[in-house]
């Protein structure tokens, strides 16, 4: 006897981008997954996704369909996962290697995991950042992300000052 | 373009021939001749045409003064003059209304020019923040995901030694206002608060991160001066926040018992890890201290006397003064231990009692899966009776060392029944050398075997482990660690030893079931550490074979082509401190800080 077959969604991005993806794949959104259990009949019309681009939606696609059939995180077990798993900024092979993009692109896949309630793409994405600032000055870090040192000189001073003792150890 | 227009300049000339011609007049009247007129009047006659505005009212004074009516000719002429005025005054009127028009007309104007500009201003701010190579995507995160990669962060930076030390925090704190406000705001960043009194800021800080999270549950260092500590202890004391981890360790050797005065009155309600380091002359715990689990005294001259240490504890860790009667009094009454990590015990007669026939108590520490006994020196009575009289039945790693030799065989097989059953087994051979082919023959459960000796006793630790591998040598062994007091330089000679010995044990033919997966040999590297490893890894291939260093010199060369570990003892605590070392400074990218522990 065959399988039964997989429901196809159907989904559109905000630069009219669609695609065509197995139900258990989109349903590692969790916004997904409440959009379909709130809808009773089958609908033909793609489910907007405003916030995401469509090279973006590729890569999360990318990322659900090498992750589908793994169980997804319930509210219950979230909560003890999240000490151990923050624990580390240990991101599997796979998982890196689906990650390395340009920042840009990076950025925007944690935006999507955000938007789509991703919890576990959520985390690869943080940790790769929380792993790019590792070792590097507040400089450092402000010229990694090109982010404007907008401190007055006084405060400047003040944040010389705690910082003088967090390093001293 | 002159102030006035030609029409005007002649109306003005119409009214000042009057005023002239009535001015003369009058001027000649006074003089009598027009010859006598002075030269200095034919000037003022002069100035009157050059500044005809200056001189009006004067001349209109003398008009009045004089009273003379103007005659028909003079009246046509100003009639005349009037009329053109008003009909000036008319279109002056008219065109002043088109110049409002046009200013306002131009006004408009100026405001729409203004709203455009800017808004190319900042088109153009875009398309260069667009042509940037980088561009601050950072900005574009929710206040929620940087939270996120914070903790992340934050959480990842842990580590068992310095994860009580440094707020990661304060790095976010200083790259921007956005990503200060969050960090500062974000109390699950600072659960690892950090104080100290060396910079006056700390103390501060870590008071207004506590008051600012009181719901959290704070894991606490402090590092401080007498004074600053006593302080920080009262602020602590009248704090609404729980400690989960407290960590006090005082810079300034002292004895003060004010400070433990002021310790004891803190909540101690949900601290679950204590460590404490300093020379005080005593340590009571507080009654308080009802969820401690993990208890790390380092330094201290511990007394149980006035209460039992707590009987909930799962981890022990005490360096330095602890007494054989001591253990006998933990191992009574905590019999939840997994973990006893106890390094320089003194083992001398005990104290309580002088009749060398008493026993010690029995028990059964069910959980107990780890047992360090560390640099031990025995002034006569020996730990293994004591062992001997407790149970241990899940115990999986013990680790025996002693830095002297000692005066009495440890009767391994006899006394210690447990030593059959681990898995993880560290010895010194200080004690006897003879001991360790019967342990290792017995104790097939034996996975990983670490064994500390001192050159000389290289080649017959080789030798047996060699000659076991033939038949009786537990099957599971996989791991071999071998550190001695030596340099690599002395150790090439025993280089076919080592290859030999690995070959044994990787040999399935040999009936030894398990390959030997990881070879790690603790030395001074000083010297030839290159050498000897290139020729040992030539010789152990399929084996993880690693160096660590076991000195507290680090004047060596350090040798190309493969990474060193090195023990956190002497001023290797930290990377920091390796960093402040000119030798290790530039090596700190191969360098790798290993905890004892984790040798294997």
């Amino acid at each position: 006897m065959a399988a039964p077959a997989t429901q196809q969604i159907k989904i559109r991005c905000n630069d009219e981008k669609e695609f065509t993806v197995d139900r258990d794949v989109l349903e590692r959104s969790v916004l997904i997954k409440n959009m379909l259990e709130d809808v009773t009949e089958q609908q033909d019309a793609p489910i907007p996704l405003p916030n995401v681009s469509g090279p973006v939606m590729a890569k999360v696609l990318e990322y659900c369909t090498h992750h589908r059939g793994e169980p997804l995180p319930s509210a219950d077990t979230e909560q003890s996962q999240d000490e151990t798993r923050k624990r580390t900024t240990d991101i599997s092979e796979w998982d890196q290697k689906f990650i390395t993009v340009d920042q840009e692109m990076l950025f925007e896949i944690i935006l999507a995991a955000n938007y789509l309630d991703i919890k576990s793409l959520l985390d690869v994405g943080c940790k790769t950042v929380a792993n790019m600032i590792k070792g590097k000055t507040p400089e450092e870090i402000r010229k990694l992300f090109n982010i404007v040192n907008d401190f007055t000189p006084e405060e400047e001073a003040q944040i010389k000052k705690e910082n003088e003792w967090a390093e001293d150890r | 373009m002159g102030l006035f227009s030609s029409s005007e300049h002649l109306n003005f000339g119409s009214l000042f021939k009057v005023a002239y011609h009535r001015h003369c007049s009058l001027l000649l009247s006074e003089a009598g001749s027009q010859q006598m007129l002075p030269g200095s009047k034919k000037a003022d006659v002069n100035l009157i045409f050059q500044h005809p505005f200056l001189n009006l009212e004067l001349l209109f004074d003398q008009v009045r003064k004089y009273g003379q009516p103007p005659s028909s000719e003079e009246t046509q002429v100003l009639r005349c003059l009037v009329q053109e005025c008003e009909e000036d005054i008319k279109a002056l009127k008219s065109k002043s209304s088109d110049i409002i028009s046009e200013i306002s007309r131009l006004s408009r104007e100026l405001s729409e020019t203004g709203y455009r500009l800017s808004h190319r201003q900042k088109q153009v701010e875009f398309g260069q923040y667009l042509l940037q190579p980088q561009r601050n995507t950072a900005k574009l995160l929710p206040q929620d995901v940087l939270e996120e990669i914070f903790f992340a962060f934050c959480q990842s930076r842990l580590s068992p030694s310095a994860a009580f030390s440094k707020p990661q925090a304060l790095r976010f704190a200083a790259v921007c206002h956005r990503w200060r406000g969050i960090a500062l705001s974000t109390p699950r960043l600072w659960e690892h608060s950090y104080a100290t009194s060396r910079h006056s800021s700390s103390l501060e800080l870590a008071k207004a991160r506590i008051e600012g999270c009181p719901s959290y549950v704070l894991r606490l260092y402090v590092q401080s001066k007498t004074q600053s500590l006593k302080d920080f202890l009262l602020f602590l004391q009248q704090s609404p926040a729980k400690l989960r981890r407290f960590e006090l360790r005082v810079t300034m050797k002292c004895a003060n018992e004010d400070i433990w005065d002021q310790v004891q009155k803190v909540d101690f309600g949900e601290v679950e890890e204590f460590v404490c380091q300093d020379n005080y002359t005593r340590i009571i715990l507080p009654e308080s201290a009802v969820q401690l689990k993990r208890l790390h005294l380092d330094n201290i001259p511990v007394s149980w006397k006035a209460a039992p240490p707590p009987s909930q504890l799962t981890i022990l860790s005490i360096t330095s003064g602890v007494h054989c009667s001591m253990l006998e009094h933990i191992f009574s009454h905590c019999l939840a231990l997994q973990s006893i990590l106890i390094t320089i015990t003194e083992h001398g007669p005990r104290s309580s009692s002088a009749d060398d026939n008493v026993h010690f108590r029995t028990a059964t520490l069910h959980q107990l899966e780890t047992f360090c006994l560390i640099n031990n020196f025995d002034q006569g009575e020996l730990p293994s009776d004591l062992l001997h009289s407790f149970n241990f039945p899940r115990l999986s790693t013990f680790e025996y060392s002693s830095d002297k030799p000692s005066r009495v065989a440890i009767p391994w097989l006899t006394s210690l029944s447990f030593i059959h059953r681990i898995h993880r087994l560290s010895l010194s051979l200080h004690e006897d050398t003879t001991s360790l082919a019967p342990i290792l023959r017995t104790t097939e459960s034996l996975q990983e075997i670490s064994i500390l000796g001192d050159e000389p006793d290289l080649t017959t630790i080789l030798g047996i482990l060699s000659s076991l591998a033939q038949s009786s040598i537990s099957p599971r062994l996989r791991g071999v660690q071998i550190v001695t007091h030596t340099r690599f330089e002395n150790l090439t000679e025993h280089c076919s030893g080592f290859i030999e010995m690995v070959r044994a044990l990787s040999n399935p033919d040999t009936g030894h079931r398990a390959a030997l997966t990881h070879l790690r040999i603790g030395s001074w590297p000083k010297h030839g550490a290159t050498t000897f490893l290139s020729r040992l890894q030539g010789g152990c291939r399929g084996v993880d074979v690693k160096i660590y260093d076991i000195s507290s010199r680090w004047e060596f060369t350090f040798p190309e082509g493969f990474d060193m570990n090195v023990l956190p003892f002497g001023r290797v605590h930290e990377r920091r401190a390796l960093q402040a070392d000119r030798s290790w400074k530039r090596l700190l990218g191969r360098v790798g800080i290993v905890e004892s522990s984790q040798y294997i």
